[in-house]
């Protein structure tokens, strides 16, 4: 299936593609990110570890514009074929 | 005085800044450059505390803060220009008096003012590098955009807790603020902050400064770095620019 990618920057490891081709039929948001992390020279942490959220200081992460705590079921929606996961860096505010 | 009447280092001058004057790159022509810039640090907070004293440090001839604000005791955990006699005096009097005493060669142009759309355009005037210290996102997006209309580099820092981002943004040449933020605002107030995290942010946005008054090295133009000190670890993402940006797809 395909996946399409927006984003606030140039995702390591795709370079400037704008989708990504996926081998299983079957994949969550959690196992999506692992998958974009693993191609990536040095591998990024979207997902703390051992959590089942996004680390919400560095990313803003949503399918087809919908922020992912409210796909029902977070970081285990399951992808569709077509759909788009839009992945933004945080600039922090503080100083 | 540390130049001599055609605004050269004088011997004085040599004897100040010689340890950074050794650094390939740097030189005594290098330190004139320095000498010779006009640096504006927009709060006088957490980073601007720190940016202006290495900035002073370091040479820079003319320095301009601009903070509207009071000392308050919960600054103190990170805002070392300040002392704890300093409470409830305006920012920008105090730093000018600490940034006086460590190099009285450089001129400092103290402005309690908040910043603003009507103000920005005059408060930037004659400047040749912005670095942000502000802490609201409705702050840095007036003087990104004034910084892209006027053509001026601006040096973004950010920190939250124990995070901070950095980045340098060149009119005309790479994304600007606009292109990448998310939100405008953070939700919590205060703002959690720690001293090591401010200095290292604040550090690197200096070292930002110095790098594009020299063109030494690589600079940060166009990539957002990233420090996590929980991870203990640095990272550079390439930051896209934004074709539908309202600031700077023109320019």
């Amino acid at each position: 299936m395909k996946i399409f990618i927006k984003s606030n920057f140039f995702v390591p490891g795709l370079e400037h593609a704008d989708s990504v081709d996926i081998d299983h039929p079957r994949m969550t948001l959690r196992e999506f990110l692992e998958e974009l992390s693993m191609r990536a020279v040095t591998p990024i942490e979207y997902v703390r570890q051992g959590s089942e959220t996004l680390d919400p200081d560095d990313w803003e992460v949503a399918i087809n514009d919908i922020p992912y705590q409210q796909c029902g079921d977070g970081l285990r929606t399951v992808l569709k074929d077509g759909d788009t996961v839009r992945i933004s860096i945080m600039a922090l505010g503080g100083g | 005085m540390l130049n001599d009447d055609k605004g050269h280092l004088d011997a004085g001058g040599l004897a100040r800044y010689v340890r950074q004057i050794i650094i390939p790159g740097i030189g005594r022509e290098g330190q004139e450059k320095l000498r010779a810039s006009h640096v504006l640090v927009a709060g006088i907070g957490g980073l601007g505390s720190l940016s202006s004293l290495y900035l002073c440090a370091a040479g820079i001839g003319h320095l301009t803060i601009i903070d509207s604000g009071c000392v308050q005791m919960s600054d103190l955990n990170r805002q070392i220009i300040y002392c704890e006699k300093d409470i409830g005096e305006r920012k920008v009097f105090v730093a000018q008096r600490r940034l006086s005493e460590l190099n009285s060669d450089v001129e400092i142009n103290p402005i309690a003012l908040e910043i603003g759309e009507q103000n920005v355009s005059e408060l930037i005037k004659d400047v040749d590098i912005v670095v942000d210290g502000t802490d609201r996102f409705r702050t840095r997006v007036v003087l990104n955009a004034a910084c892209v209309r006027e053509k001026i580099p601006y040096v973004y820092g950010g920190i939250y807790g124990l995070k901070g981002t950095v980045t340098a943004i060149l009119p005309g040449q790479t994304p600007c603020l606009e292109c990448f933020l998310t939100h405008k605002e953070a939700t919590d107030s205060p703002i959690p902050v720690i001293g090591p995290i401010a200095g290292s942010i604040a550090a690197i946005q200096v070292m930002e400064v110095f790098k594009l008054i020299l063109h030494l090295g690589d600079s940060l133009a166009g990539q957002l770095l990233v420090f996590d000190a929980r991870k203990m670890t640095l990272r550079k993402f390439e930051i896209k620019r934004k074709k539908t940006c309202g600031v700077c797809s023109g320019a």
